[in-house]
């Protein structure tokens, strides 16, 4: 095997498919980068059995052939080759790769190239096909709403849901719940748990632009999304999604307009007053004010207020500051609506003009 | 400058009971677990009995070799704790600002107070003479102008000592210490301290900031001003509860699992009402385990939102549990709850059927002040499998 291609094309490709490579050393192999060429195409693939990432460039081949580099020692040194034309070729009695560079060699140990799995692909019909922005911007706003946990449950993962030309997303750690949705005509009906992670690498992938899309197919028990020349393959949660409808209210008795950036910069100075996981925050609505306290015994107390838009009676509830905060924090508006219950009633928070972004949010404890 | 008071009841347990019981005086005392006790270690021993060398934490069996015509009691921590309450209403009497460390030892932030008495020695003797008069047993004091140096004051003359340490003679009085006197110190850092050639407090006020950061971290920084007297810790009055635990020793050694997990479930409900009675939640549960040979570990786990339920704690530490248990014979089981919180968050997917059970279940334990109800894994297995021998 041998090609040649440039310092930059190459940094681009590894850096696409390097957060596919398992870092634990279940099988060596895996430690890997797959490099395979041949008619002027370079393919580049990484898995760690959970996620596979493939890009495509095109190359100049001189003859073809494939290998498997270890990519800890790889990745970095093609960061730090100069940039311009890079040669690779294999020298196959030695198991070497020989990059040249500038005025630079290095040889690099291999491994075989037809050890390393194959993604699983075959002539699927994408079931949608949707613009890259849209979806990158429902991750954004649901999957920080995932529970972090070593297990596998439904709740490490969003819930994706294709139905009649609309495609939502739901995210929940149990506490509070994210619910996204768009219409995106064309597409054949689908439902699957993505999880979290997956989420985060495919959302490193998507271009901001306007116009690219991304294609989603279902394999057998794995989700295929293709967006120009990279891929990602990703192992999906079993298990069945709560039923989310359930929790989210259908109204709630008081309702507030505030601004975002005023509520948010006020929820993380009272976010200061706390020893221990988290600052609850007591919000006390009464004739258009917004009172935010919080108190922590050891610590100290908060107490700061903001005029609101108010509809509905005089209300108090108390939440996790970080998980209000965390919901701001992705909103695109300047302002938003909030709905709050009395008792152990759940609130809702989305944008003032929208019904498409839905945050449902559990109230805490305090002791009476 | 601040004024701090530490007070240190002298080997309390054991003053109680040569306090009520006169034929005791004078007489090797060792609360902790009668003459037979196979498993009991030394809570507190009288004077009498440390010069045989018996010292708190030692096992009974030993002491009973050292000491053998000394008078072993199993202690009645009702009573000591009755006793504890009014020597605190006395520390109240002298200043608002008091943190508890345990039964027998608190803090008092004295700042300002210095001012009624015409010397610190004054004040240390006025609290002094307060406390025997109230439940006549001695006390040693310490004043100094921080927790650290203060600790070290009262260490230093027992019994009813009462040492000042001043602004100006800190230096004087640390430079000789031998480091393990520094807070925070232990076994541990104390050798790898020794390999460098450090012994003395003096010692350790010749290493540079830089060095105590890059071979301790975040310590390093504390162990460089602690060896100055310098110690910014404020006295944390009715400091809030760190971690509700409870933890057993077994008659003989247990390997069965099913064993230990009854005992933990046990362990657990213990926890459990308590958190919930004092309305909290925690995070982080802990194990701890002591194996045959005395070496010990704790693991902990912690987890995303406070919990207060017996099922969800016990999940946890059974988890850790089966993890650590290692096969081998376990000696002592413990379990605490730390992390607290005095609120939880709710959940949008919760059962109320067990949380309406939870508080039926607490409200019939409290009610008749015993566990008339409980969880079948709280049971003792019916039948224990044979203890296993040589198996992987």
């Amino acid at each position: 095997m041998q090609f040649t291609s440039t310092q930059g094309e190459m940094l681009r490709c590894l850096n696409m498919v390097e957060k596919a490579v398992a870092t634990r050393d279940v099988q060596e192999i895996l430690t890997g980068i797959y490099l395979e060429c041949g008619d002027g195409k370079l393919t580049l693939r990484a898995t760690d059995s959970e996620i596979s990432m493939e890009a495509y460039t095109t190359v100049e081949t001189t003859s073809p052939g494939s290998m498997v580099l270890k990519a800890k020692y790889f990745v970095p040194l093609i960061r730090r080759l100069p940039s311009g034309e890079v040669t690779f070729k294999q020298l196959k009695e030695q198991q070497m790769l020989e990059i040249t560079a500038g005025n630079g060699s290095f040889r690099l140990q291999t491994m075989v190239g037809e050890d390393f799995p194959s993604l699983p692909m075959g002539n699927v019909l994408p079931l949608l096909e949707m613009p890259c922005h849209v979806l990158a911007k429902m991750i954004r706003q649901t999957a920080y709403a995932t529970r972090e946990d070593q297990g596998h449950s439904v709740f490490a993962g969003v819930l994706m849901e294709y139905k009649a030309d609309e495609l939502r997303l739901v995210a929940t750690d149990t506490n509070r719940l994210c619910f996204n949705r768009q219409t995106i005509p064309g597409g054949e009906d689908f439902n699957f748990i993505l999880p979290a992670r997956t989420c985060i690498e495919l959302q490193r992938i998507l271009p901001t632009d306007s116009e690219s899309t991304v294609k989603l197919t279902l394999v057998g028990n794995q989700v295929l999304f293709r967006q120009n020349d990279v891929i990602l393959v990703s192992r999906l949660l079993e298990g069945q999604y709560p039923d989310y409808s359930r929790v989210m209210p259908a109204s709630t008795e008081t309702e507030i307009v505030v601004e975002c950036r005023e509520l948010t910069s006020a929820l993380e100075r009272a976010n200061l007053m706390h020893k221990q996981s988290s600052a609850s925050v007591t919000l006390d609505i009464e004739e258009g004010i917004l009172i935010l306290r919080t108190r922590d015994v050891e610590l100290g107390e908060s107490e700061e207020s903001l005029s609101v838009k108010q509809n509905g009676p005089t209300m108090r509830s108390a939440f996790q500051a970080r998980f209000l905060l965390d919901m701001l924090k992705t909103v695109s508006t300047d302002k938003v609506r909030i709905g709050l219950s009395s008792g152990m009633n759940p609130g809702t928070i989305r944008p003032l003009d929208s019904d498409d972004y839905v945050y449902v949010i559990m109230p805490v404890m305090t002791p009476r | 400058m601040a004024v701090i008071m530490h007070v240190d009841m002298d080997s309390f347990f054991a003053s109680i009971e040569q306090r009520d019981r006169p034929e005791l005086r004078g007489k090797p005392v060792i609360v902790g677990g009668l003459r037979d006790s196979k498993r009991g270690v030394v809570s507190t021993c009288s004077y009498e009995a440390r010069k045989y060398g018996v010292h708190s934490a030692m096992p009974i069996a030993q002491a009973v070799k050292l000491c053998p015509h000394g008078i072993f009691l199993p202690g009645d921590h009702g009573k000591y704790a009755a006793v504890s309450q009014e020597i605190r209403q006395v520390f109240y009497q002298f200043s608002p600002v008091v943190e508890i460390i345990s039964i027998d030892e608190a803090f008092l932030d004295m700042t300002g107070c210095e001012h009624f008495y015409d010397t610190l020695i004054d004040l240390g003797k006025a609290i002094k003479d307060r406390i025997y008069e109230t439940v006549s047993l001695t006390a040693s004091v310490g004043i100094a102008p921080n927790k650290f140096t203060a600790k070290l004051a009262s260490e230093y003359r027992k019994p009813d000592g009462l040492v000042i340490i001043n602004s100006d003679e800190v230096e004087d009085w640390l430079v000789p210490m031998p480091v393990t006197k520094v807070w925070g110190i232990g076994e541990k850092t104390a050798r790898a301290l020794a390999t460098w050639q450090i012994h003395t407090i003096g010692d350790l006020r010749r290493c540079s900031q830089q060095f105590l950061i890059q071979q301790f971290g975040k310590q390093g920084q504390s162990l460089y001003l602690l060896a100055r007297g310098i110690d910014p810790r404020p006295v944390l009055p009715d400091s809030e509860t760190k971690s509700i635990g409870r933890e057993t020793t077994f008659p003989t050694d247990v390997t069965e699992i099913t064993k230990l997990r009854q005992v933990l479930a046990n362990l657990v409900a213990d926890v459990g009402i308590r958190l919930r009675r004092q309305e909290l939640w925690g995070r982080t549960i802990t194990i701890k385990l002591r194996y045959s040979d005395f070496s010990t570990i704790t693991r902990s786990t912690t987890v995303p939102e406070p919990i207060d339920n017996d099922d969800e704690i016990f999940a946890t530490a059974y988890d850790l549990l089966q993890r650590n248990i290692q096969r081998r014979p376990i000696r002592l089981l413990g379990i605490s709850v730390s992390q607290l919180t005095s609120f939880s968050q709710a959940s949008l997917f919760a059962d109320p059927r067990r949380e309406k059970l939870t508080e039926l279940m607490d409200e019939l334990n409290t009610r008749y002040d015993r566990a008339v109800i409980y969880k079948g894994r709280q049971l003792q297995p019916r039948s224990s499998p044979p203890h296993e021998k040589g198996s992987t």
